[in-house]
């Protein structure tokens, strides 16, 4: 049922349905063909690119959840299936915690987050020192300065004091499980878009602008790969769009993939994250990345 | 037939037809957050649970054991120094059989290979601070009649029953001293080497501990070897087993590897310099 | 003064002793702290060494560094410690409980109000917690001689909270129906 409705992006295809049983020929071909780049005309020829997950280091409950999803071309305006990858349910099926993604997205604008907001007590404001009138015999109230809490204009009690840091860390796994949990909600809302590679043919940001209307992403898009180092052409062409943005797999963050509508992930980037995420659930020393958090950790 | 990951699944498919999951359409779980203010008159005041006037209202409680003029319990009795100096004693965390016997039938210690601290907290479920005057490692007899696994372990204090159960086996079982340096960098020892240090040696016993690592019944590590055959075949008859013969062992060059009193690591000497990213070991030039 | 040192600096041996030693306390020092690093000494101070490139006993070192993934359990006769691995495939009971990442069985006590309150939580379940969290309820109430037993299921998170101490109980039947 889940899979008839994600027709548009996972496969309906009984030649390829299960990844697994495909021809090894095939796959080292595309292994080859994926790492070298050709001219457009030669890649109308090239053989699909088949991608299965290897199960075998870190297996999943249930491997008939897994989901499969489109590689798409980024070399022409028209869109193209390249080739098919599986991805791991674990991290891209996993259960849509969006309670944890929620705080993940309260820490991430709380951690860095400096109150400036500042008042001043009764022994900051100017004045006040001498005692206003005498204590007795004046038919008024006693008072000691004109600057206590209790006058007008005077200093004020329990007031913010800047800067006040609303720093605080969130539990490793938590995380770990925002992460997992936005990828799958990016996945089953059709929001994660997997493609080739970065290199688009022109540095024009038209380019991009039509890539985007033609295939129905964004409006806003991140676009991820594994390597900081992006090719030049896709710098030159989203530098000038707010709303299209570059980042390395490394920088991958709940809140930035919430921020921009659509999620775009490289081949590499999908490895990548899938390879790190799955090490961090099945890591030896897990209950080192568990205890406390203190400011001078490395 | 229900689906197994039934609710994951109808969740993402829940979600396919809801709204884009935003930054701006996200809120916490209902009931989560608690207020931390305390509501004045119309807005929920009350007690706030302090009750009513008095210490419970203003926190004044009285002095711990205080009982309104009477001699204090705790004062009724002449001094018992139960606990003293227990800030400097050594401590060593237990483990039991049970829990070694389920480290080695998950895989996650290596029984093929001589057992020591490095090992047991190399398996990530243990950890030993030294800084809290962790000495290493204690073995309990809980689930020792479970225990059917044949090792070569090193411990730091033992019973007589854990160490018939696991000679029984045909295993071998010493208890060694370490400092509390030499624990320090047995707990993590990749994180020691990347410091690229040489090996330091390690510490004999202090006076308090000589005893009992040279009590051949403790089987201490630096205890006559020939007793400790000795006190091997006396628990053997204590117990009532028929102790299996190590020399016969096909094993035998692994249950009987011991390091020296003064190594830290089985097979590298102090003064060696590891260094792991050339897979190279550093020694001095012998002549 | 400074031009005799100099002399002996660019004495070949010295130049290779002088390599030997950066390779040794520069390198290796940047993963230590500055603080806890020693000065540089004199280099007659320094012993003479050798580097051994694959050394016989390279294999004492590898013993000694922790696997970066918790390993996989293998197949064993028996298991005397009562461990099992895990069989079932939820299939024909329609839920399942995963194991957790170190291979145990996900039945948890939380203790609140100092003890006063016993919870068991089991965890990590999927499929039809419903199904579950009865079958849980009719054994803790079977050793409970029948008497009622209060639940919670969040299904959100896959877990069930049973009021009680009933770890040991659910653990064993989880391990004996093969989860």
């Amino acid at each position: 049922m889940l899979k008839f409705l994600n027709k548009t992006r996972q496969l309906l295809y009984p030649n390829v349905r299960n990844l697994s049983h495909t021809v090894t020929v095939c796959q080292s071909n595309a292994a080859t063909e994926s790492t070298t780049t050709t001219g457009k005309e030669t890649l109308v020829s090239k053989p699909a690119l088949i991608l299965p997950q290897n199960y075998a280091e870190h297996a999943p409950v249930s491997r008939s959840t897994a989901r499969q999803a489109w590689i798409e071309n980024v070399d022409a305006v028209t869109e193209r299936k390249v080739g098919l990858m599986e991805l791991h349910p674990d991290v891209f099926a996993a259960q849509p915690r969006v309670d944890v993604i929620q705080e993940n997205i309260e820490w991430q604008r709380k951690y860095r987050y400096v109150s400036m907001a500042h008042t001043k007590t009764r022994a900051e404001v100017r004045g006040g020192g001498r005692k206003p009138w005498p204590q007795k015999g004046m038919g008024r109230a006693r008072h000691g300065s004109i600057r206590s809490p209790l006058f007008k204009g005077g200093g004020v009690i329990h007031g913010p004091r800047s800067p006040t840091t609303h720093f605080y860390m969130l539990p490793f796994y938590k995380r770990v499980m925002g992460l997992t949990s936005t990828l799958s909600v990016k996945l089953a809302q059709d929001d994660l878009h997997i493609i080739e590679d970065v290199e688009i043919p022109t540095k024009d940001a038209q380019f991009i602008r039509d890539l985007i209307q033609e295939r129905n992403w964004g409006p806003s898009v991140l676009i991820v790969d594994k390597h900081d180092v992006f090719p030049e052409n896709i710098c030159y062409a989203t530098d000038s769009i707010g709303y299209v943005n570059l980042m390395p797999a490394y920088g991958l963050n709940v809140y930035s993939m919430l921020k921009h509508d659509t999620l775009v992930l490289t081949v590499e980037a999908v490895k990548h994250l899938e390879e790190r995420l799955l090490y961090q659930l099945h890591r030896n020393d897990a209950a080192s990345k568990q205890t406390k958090f203190k400011l001078d950790q490395v | 037939m229900a689906h197994l990951r039934e609710s994951t699944d109808k969740a993402l498919k829940l979600l396919r037809t809801l709204p884009r999951v935003q930054i701006g359409n996200l809120r916490p779980n209902p009931n989560s957050k608690q207020n931390d203010k305390r509501g004045r008159a119309q807005h929920g005041g009350d007690k706030h649970g302090a009750g009513n006037k008095g210490s419970g209202q203003r926190q004044n409680f009285m002095r711990l054991g205080y009982e309104t003029g009477n001699q204090p319990f705790y004062l009724r009795f002449p001094y018992e120094p139960y606990y003293k100096g227990h800030h400097m004693r050594r401590e060593y965390p237990p483990i039991s059989m049970l829990q070694l016997q389920v480290l080695i039938d998950t895989n996650r210690i290596d029984i093929s290979q001589p057992i020591d601290i490095a090992t047991l907290c190399n398996s990530g479920l243990m950890t030993l601070k030294p800084a809290e005057l962790q000495y290493g490692f204690q073995l309990t007899d809980e689930g020792l009649d479970n225990f059917k696994a044949k090792i070569n372990i090193e411990v730091q204090h033992a019973s007589e029953a854990v160490i018939a159960a696991v000679e029984r086996n045909g295993g071998v079982i010493r208890t060694a001293y370490y400092d509390p340096r030499s624990v320090h960098i047995l707990s993590n020892p990749k994180k020691w080497f990347e410091k690229g240090v040489p090996i330091p040696l390690r510490m004999l016993p202090p006076q308090d501990a000589i005893e009992y690592y040279t009590d051949a019944r403790n089987r201490g590590y630096l205890a006559n070897p020939e007793e400790i055959s000795k006190e091997r075949l006396v628990l053997a008859q204590k117990y009532g087993y028929e102790l299996p013969r190590i020399e016969d062992d096909p094993n035998y060059e692994m249950l009987t590897a011991a390091k020296d009193p003064r190594q830290l690591f089985h097979g590298l000497e102090p003064g060696w310099l590891i260094n792991l990213v050339d897979k190279t070991i550093v020694k001095l030039k012998t002549t | 003064m400074a031009a005799n040192a100099k002399a002996i600096v660019n004495t070949p041996l010295l130049q290779g002793l002088k390599q030997l030693v950066r390779s040794l306390h520069t390198d290796c020092a940047r993963l230590s702290s500055f603080r806890s690093s020693r000065e540089v000494q004199p280099l007659e101070e320094y012993p003479e060494v050798e580097v051994l490139h694959n050394p016989p006993e390279w294999k004492y070192v590898e013993r000694l560094l922790p696997p970066r993934t918790v390993p996989q359990p293998v197949a064993k006769p028996a298991y005397p410690s009562g461990w099992k691995p895990q069989t079932a495939t939820g299939q024909e009971s329609g839920y399942f409980v995963a194991r957790t990442k170190n291979h145990m069985v996900p039945v948890y006590l939380n203790t609140r109000f100092r003890g006063q309150r016993r919870l068991t939580i089991v965890r990590l379940i999927q499929g039809d917690i419903w199904a579950l969290e009865r079958d849980l309820r009719q054994v803790v109430e079977q050793s409970r001689n029948g008497k009622l037993c209060a639940t919670r299921v969040n299904e959100l998170s896959g877990q069930i909270h049973i009021h009680g101490d009933y770890v040991d109980l659910l653990r064993e039947h989880l391990k004996s129906k093969g989860f």
